[in-house]
């Protein structure tokens, strides 16, 4: 969950992403799951002329499993705390998997 | 201090420091280590990229401020 | 109109127009075309029409049904019944049900009368009227949906739960074979749909009307049926009826609220045979069906004939048939799974589903998002601080001191407050510029009188660390601990966690215990001293080479108290030079004679963390700890090399600085003064003749006015602060070329350079504040004796 909230904190943001194809896709982050499948608007090829694919595409749905990487603005990370955030044995805990 | 160390630990050790991590698809990646959880997604700051192709000399160097990198595509991690 | 749904004006309007009837037949059986089937009447045994008459179910049923036992009675029926030859159980057991039902409430009979008028009447219906019709219908159109899975509720009774929650989830039990529930407005008149032979409870007596043990709801219909079996209208009244009736009773077995035949009773006709049963049973009639009446019979005022509603059956547009049938498909395909799982069953799914998004501790999954929201406001949304009701990042900011602003403005904090500090030094001297040159000239004996003995006394008492240290040193002669990296990391990472949990108990508690947080930082366990191998420092003087271990110092000094800082004070001074900052820190190592990028990168870190917790720190010591810290660092250090790291000059200007404002205050007796004088003379002694070497000699590095060199004149001006005038004397004479560089470069600014105007300031500043020490100013071109 520790990204899914990071990535909460970058919505309205424009990141580009990186699909395990090559594919690089820059747009404004508009939503974000707790699968990281992403939510981009306004968006635009940035290796397009390798991928004309979505050259009509404005808005789109990236299924988190074919994210390579997602570059940011480092201005919109506290790192800080996002280091803070990852020791937080939280994440790890089975307890918290679980309340059934 | 800290009992059973995990592999999971490793990493921590390594936040706010340089890390190497190898990639799929012939990929590695070096930066400062910001963030990371247990599927390996992680957040490098700092980052250079480096992909190999098939002639093992002709090395593309990308440079990164700030990225995520999702777990799936990770091989190992190691301290530099 | 038949109760459960059933129109038994289907099979009558089979006989009259048999391609409609099989039409919507057809869709029942989901692409069956029987309108080609050539084996229509082998299938049903004999035509439409016959089986009208011939199965009249009221009399036959009576035997059959009382025969046999409530579940098998169905089948049993069917079989024999004239249709059953050849038939396959579903077929026959749907219409064979059909006629059991309405033998058993008594609807028999008049069915038959009622269904050749309404179909034949139905045809005629122009388009807008079909409309009218479907739009009247709509509203109602749903609860037959509804009302069609009802009677398999029934029959789910006996396998499931009570009726009334199931009413139309449930699927059918293994063995009734349930047809695709026909369209609405079809179905009514359809047999085929018609649900299995009953094998719950409810309809179990099928003796027809005389069925007392029926829960209530249904003497009722029965009565209305054998009050008026003849008349269609009847007919048609008792199914409204009887759903009336379980409905208001709802929770009785045979809740088979007929709401479909609604649209039927739309008709004119309908209508007009509602007031008949309604002056009977007005008690039964419910509100809504009336409405139901009322708004349907508003459309049909445009339609002159009755049973307006039943057209559409056999006038169904493809379009509309398509709209059914996919309907209908909807449905069956809903009702394919239902019921499989009970209420236990789901509960538990959601349960586990909702345990995969929600946690015990909301925020604390969110955290990073939640904090973040706090610390980085949004410009559209500002809201105070204050007002956040977000108390874990409230405390987490409270704690991690995260709020001092960014990494800049905290290190401009840090700089500003140790030239705050200079400034208030020099301005208390200043203030006793008469009281010092009287001491001085007249106590010259005084001043240099019991050196040597009272600072190794101090140092005895405030170091318990160093006496701890030596004692340890002993130890570690023997067995020398000696860390690898991961050790340090480890350690590090430890700290951090500890420090954590730390902060987290101060959320819930007031009391909070800090031992198991001292013990981590490991400062007593492995003593070492400045020279030591790299491996065998103590590890928490490596981990402060550690950019992470500088972020988390502010935080951490808040949970020692002012013993465990003094100890950790001495531990420092005595290690300075393994300090990554200090050992690497000096440009005098280099052969460029500049400092790497990367100790610059945290000789940074230190000024803007470390540095700033050492003021605060050395702020609650006292005088004689302050001399002891000193004699500690010249003892262990070259003081000479450490003079030339920015951090090492940093740390000297503020122990000195601080012990001048102690002294200014005045309070100092006469024995503490002497001891800081000969530790003053210790010190001065080592940087003596070496003093220019704190300047960076590179050139790049050479103040250009932007504040680079404030560090080395703070320290000029503490030192010389310290001196008496011979000491302040070889200062000067030491950095008489770096003042007349000062000056050059501020005469360089051009005073027509607006936006470079403040590094002539500057740099004069800087330059003044050593001067004024000596009670000397300084513009551009001249120094002067400071007036006033």
């Amino acid at each position: 969950m520790l990204f899914f909230s990071f990535f909460k904190t970058l919505v309205d943001q424009e990141v580009t992403v990186e699909l395990k194809n090559d594919m690089e896709i820059k747009g404004t982050l508009k939503s974000v799951d707790q699968y990281l499948n992403l939510k981009l608007d306004n968006i635009s090829c940035t290796n397009g002329n390798k991928y004309p694919h979505l050259q009509s595409v404005k808005t789109l749905f990236i299924r988190g499993s074919t994210v390579r990487y997602v570059h940011m603005s480092p201005n919109s990370v506290d790192c800080t705390l996002l280091q803070d955030a990852s020791r937080r044995k939280l994440w790890f805990n089975p307890q918290s998997r679980m309340i059934v | 201090m800290s009992t059973k160390e995990e592999p999971l630990d490793l990493i921590r050790f390594h936040l706010d420091e340089f890390v190497l991590i190898k990639l799929r698809g012939a990929r590695e990646i070096k930066g400062k280590l910001q963030g990371y959880d247990s599927h390996c997604n992680m957040v490098l700051s700092e980052a250079e990229e480096y992909i190999y192709n098939d002639s093992n000399d002709d090395v593309e160097t990308k440079k990164t401020e700030m990225v995520f990198v999702r777990g799936d595509s990770v091989i190992l991690i190691s301290p530099i | 109109m038949s109760f459960f749904g059933f129109d038994p004006t289907a099979p009558p309007a089979g006989r009259n127009n048999n391609k409609k009837e099989v039409y919507e037949f057809q869709e029942t059986y989901e692409g069956l075309d029987e309108a080609d089937d050539a084996f229509n009447d082998e299938t049903f045994g004999t035509s439409t029409g016959e089986i009208r008459k011939d199965f009249d179910f009221g009399a036959g049923a009576g035997a059959g049904a009382g025969a046999s036992a409530p579940p098998a009675a169905a089948p049993a029926t069917a079989s024999t019944g004239s249709v059953s030859q050849g038939v396959s159980y579903a077929q026959a057991a749907a219409p064979t049900d059909d006629e059991f039902m309405q033998d058993l409430w008594g609807t028999n009979t008049p069915i038959k009368h009622e269904q050749p008028i309404a179909s034949g009447e139905r045809k005629i219906l122009s388009l807008e009227e079909i409309e009218a019709q479907l739009t009247a219908i709509d509203p109602s159109a749903q609860p037959p949906q509804q009302q069609q899975q009802q009677p398999q509720g029934q029959f789910m009774q006996p396998y499931m739960m009570p009726p009334p929650q199931f009413g139309y989830m449930m699927p059918p039990p293994p063995g009734a074979y349930m047809p695709p529930p026909p369209p609405p407005q079809a179905y009514g008149q359809m047999p085929g749909w018609m649900p299995p032979p009953p094998m719950g409870v409810p309809p179990q007596p099928p003796v027809g009307q005389p069925v007392p043990q029926q829960s209530q709801p249904q003497p009722i219909p029965n009565t209305a049926g054998s009050v008026q079996p003849a008349e269609e209208s009847q007919v048609q009244e008792g199914a409204p009826e009887t759903a009336v009736d379980n409905s208001v009773v709802s929770s009785s077995p045979p809740k088979k609220v007929d709401l479909s035949h609604f649209p039927v009773l739309g008709s004119k006709e309908a209508h007009d045979a509602h007031h008949q049963p309604h002056r009977q049973h007005q008690q039964q009639q419910q509100q809504q069906q009336q409405q139901q009446h009322q708004q349907q019979h508003q459309h049909n005022h445009i339609a002159p004939l009755q049973s307006q509603v039943h057209p559409p059956q056999h006038t169904l547009t493809p379009e509309e048939q398509e709209r059914a049938a996919r309907r209908q498909e909807k449905v069956s395909r809903i009702m394919k799974y239902s019921g499989i799982m009970n209420p236990k069953d789901k509960d538990f799914v959601t349960r586990f589903q909702l345990s995969q998004i929600v946690t015990e501790d909301p925020y604390n999954e969110d955290f990073y998002a939640q904090v973040y929201k706090v610390i980085h406001p949004k410009n559209d949304n500002v809201q105070p601080m204050g007002s956040t009701n977000n108390s874990i990042a409230q405390a987490y900011l409270e704690q991690s001191g995260h709020r001092l602003g960014g990494r800049y403005k905290r290190a401009d904090v840090a700089l500003q407050r140790m030239q705050q500090q200079v400034q208030k030094a020099v301005t208390v001297a200043k203030e006793r510029p008469k009281l010092t040159q009287y001491a001085k000239e007249g106590a010259l004996g005084k001043i240099s009188f019991g050196t040597g003995k009272k600072p190794r006394q101090q140092l005895e008492i405030i170091s318990k660390a160093a006496e701890r240290e030596r004692a340890g040193e002993v130890k570690q002669d023997k067995e020398i601990t000696s860390y690898s990296k991961k050790d340090i990391l480890n350690i590090l990472e430890g700290i951090i966690t500890e420090l954590m949990n730390v902060e987290s108990e101060t959320r819930a508690l007031h009391d909070i215990d800090t031992s198991k947080l001292w013990d981590s930082l490991k400062v007593l366990e492995h003593a070492s001293c400045s020279g030591d191998p790299e491996p065998e420092v103590n590890p928490f003087i490596q981990c402060l080479n550690y950019n992470k271990m500088l972020k988390i110092l502010p935080r951490l000094f808040k949970f020692l108290n002012r013993e465990q800082i003094l100890t950790i004070t001495t531990l420092i001074m005595s290690n300075l030079e393994n300090l990554a900052v200090i050992k690497h820190g000096s440009y005098t190592t280099y052969a460029n004679k500049r400092v790497p990028e990367n100790i610059a990168h945290l000789v940074d870190s230190y000024s803007m963390t470390f540095s700033k917790v050492l003021m605060n720190a050395v702020l609650d010591f006292k005088f004689n700890e302050i001399i002891g810290l000193l004699v500690i660092l010249i003892e262990h250090n070259n003081v000479s090399f450490v003079s030339t790291t920015k951090i090492g000059l940093s740390i000297l200007t503020t122990l000195l600085s601080r012990a001048e404002l102690i002294i200014g205050e005045g309070t100092i007796s006469a024995t503490d003064l002497s001891e800081w004088s000969s530790c003053y003379d210790e010190l001065f002694t080592s940087l003596e003749s070496r003093i220019a070497a704190i300047f960076p000699p590179h050139p790049e590095d050479v103040d250009d006015g932007s504040s680079r060199e404030n560090y080395v004149w703070q320290f000029l001006a503490t030192l010389s602060l310290g001196g008496k005038l011979s000491h302040q004397r070889i200062i000067v004479d030491e950095v008489r070329d770096e003042i007349f560089g000062v000056m050059a470069r501020a005469k360089d600014i051009d005073p027509a350079d607006v936006a470079n105007l403040y590094k002539k300031q500057n740099l004069l500043n800087n330059l003044n504040m050593y001067l004024v020490v000596m009670g000397l100013v300084a513009d551009e071109n001249e120094i002067k004796e400071l007036q006033s």
